[in-house]
């Protein structure tokens, strides 16, 4: 087996791979702005794929752990920032599914909203895999040569008293596999 | 023999995957041996849940009874002898992928093995790469 293959993804079509997620808020007329201190950002979706493009022969991942760290040299897995020491950003998921070719089958599911953070001491394990059982896992389909996916709804919870400043930071996803 | 009865890959660690200084070695029961070189553990191992400290975790064991494992990664080794005749034995390889501006990495960090009886996890140790250390759990 072959370790798996893992993308962050667009939650609708054309399920494009994302590179970053930005914590803002809305604004009539449709502006992204800055977070205030003492409130929440608008909610982003995503999903973690494995397998997106069906290859043959890949692993299950289980096991499966969210959680931020700094980006400066995310090696080295600190924990100083503010958003990350201080836990302010939230994750749970919102659904699973698998096929044999992307996007997948699609089920909702609502997780527990969970704060993550604190050098991993903070995380979040899904309670549903891509298999609908409860098992925190993403299979490549049910035969390792398909797609699975779990999705996932992140906001940042900034404190009072925060005040104003740019944080870039890490998502970690970790997990387990067997070849 | 047991080794005998597990189906071979003819692909290298590299196309797994896994670097050339990752991998497992098994001795079982009947004293036949073999090596992540040539298989995979997918190919003798089912899916088992237990219990790890206090949480439920899914596990791969190895359905024939093992006698020793020896797992080698990043420069470090573990070795577990002396494996009890009702020990499950279920070994793991970690990674990470990180979503961070600039950044596209996925890597393995580190391996695992342990033992399981009634249900349990009685044994853990792993090799965690990110701090260049051996870790583990005994119960």
């Amino acid at each position: 087996m072959n370790d798996a293959i893992v993308s962050f993804r667009n939650r609708s079509a054309p399920y494009a791979v994302i590179t970053s997620i930005n914590y803002s808020q809305s604004a009539l007329g449709g502006n992204l702005l800055p977070v205030k201190e003492g409130e929440n950002s608008s909610i982003v979706y995503f999903r973690i794929y494995n397998n997106y493009n069906a290859a043959s022969t890949i692993a299950t991942m289980f096991d499966l752990l969210l959680t931020i760290f700094d980006d400066a040299d995310p090696a080295s897995h600190t924990a100083g920032k503010s958003p990350v020491a201080q836990s302010w950003i939230r994750v749970y998921e919102t659904g699973f599914g698998e096929s044999t070719v992307s996007p997948g089958a699609y089920t909702v599911y609502y997780g527990e909203d969970t704060a993550i953070g604190r050098s991993g001491a903070d995380s979040y394990v899904p309670e549903y895999g891509s298999d609908g059982s409860t098992t925190a896992q993403i299979r490549a389909g049910t035969d390792d040569n398909g797609v699975g996916f779990l999705e996932f709804a992140t906001y940042a919870q900034i404190p009072v008293g925060a005040g104003t400043q740019n944080y870039t930071l890490a998502l970690s996803l970790t997990y387990s596999w067997i070849t | 023999m047991i080794a005998d009865q597990i189906q071979k890959t003819n692909q290298t660690l590299e196309e797994r995957g896994l670097s050339p200084d990752s991998y497992f070695e098994v001795v079982f029961a009947d004293g036949s041996a073999i090596s992540e070189k040539d298989v995979n553990w997918s190919e003798f191992a089912v899916q088992k849940e237990a219990e790890f400290v206090d949480k439920k975790k899914v596990f791969y064991v190895s359905k024939f009874p093992v006698k020793s494992i020896r797992i080698s990664f990043a420069g470090k080794e573990i070795y577990i002898d002396s494996i009890p005749e009702d020990a499950e034995v279920y070994q793991f390889i970690r990674s990470e992928r990180l979503l961070a501006t600039g950044i596209d990495q996925q890597t393995v960090v580190g391996r695992g093995v342990g033992l399981i009886k009634n249900g349990c996890v009685i044994e853990e140790r792993f090799i965690n790469a990110l701090e260049n250390s051996i870790q583990g759990v005994r119960k």
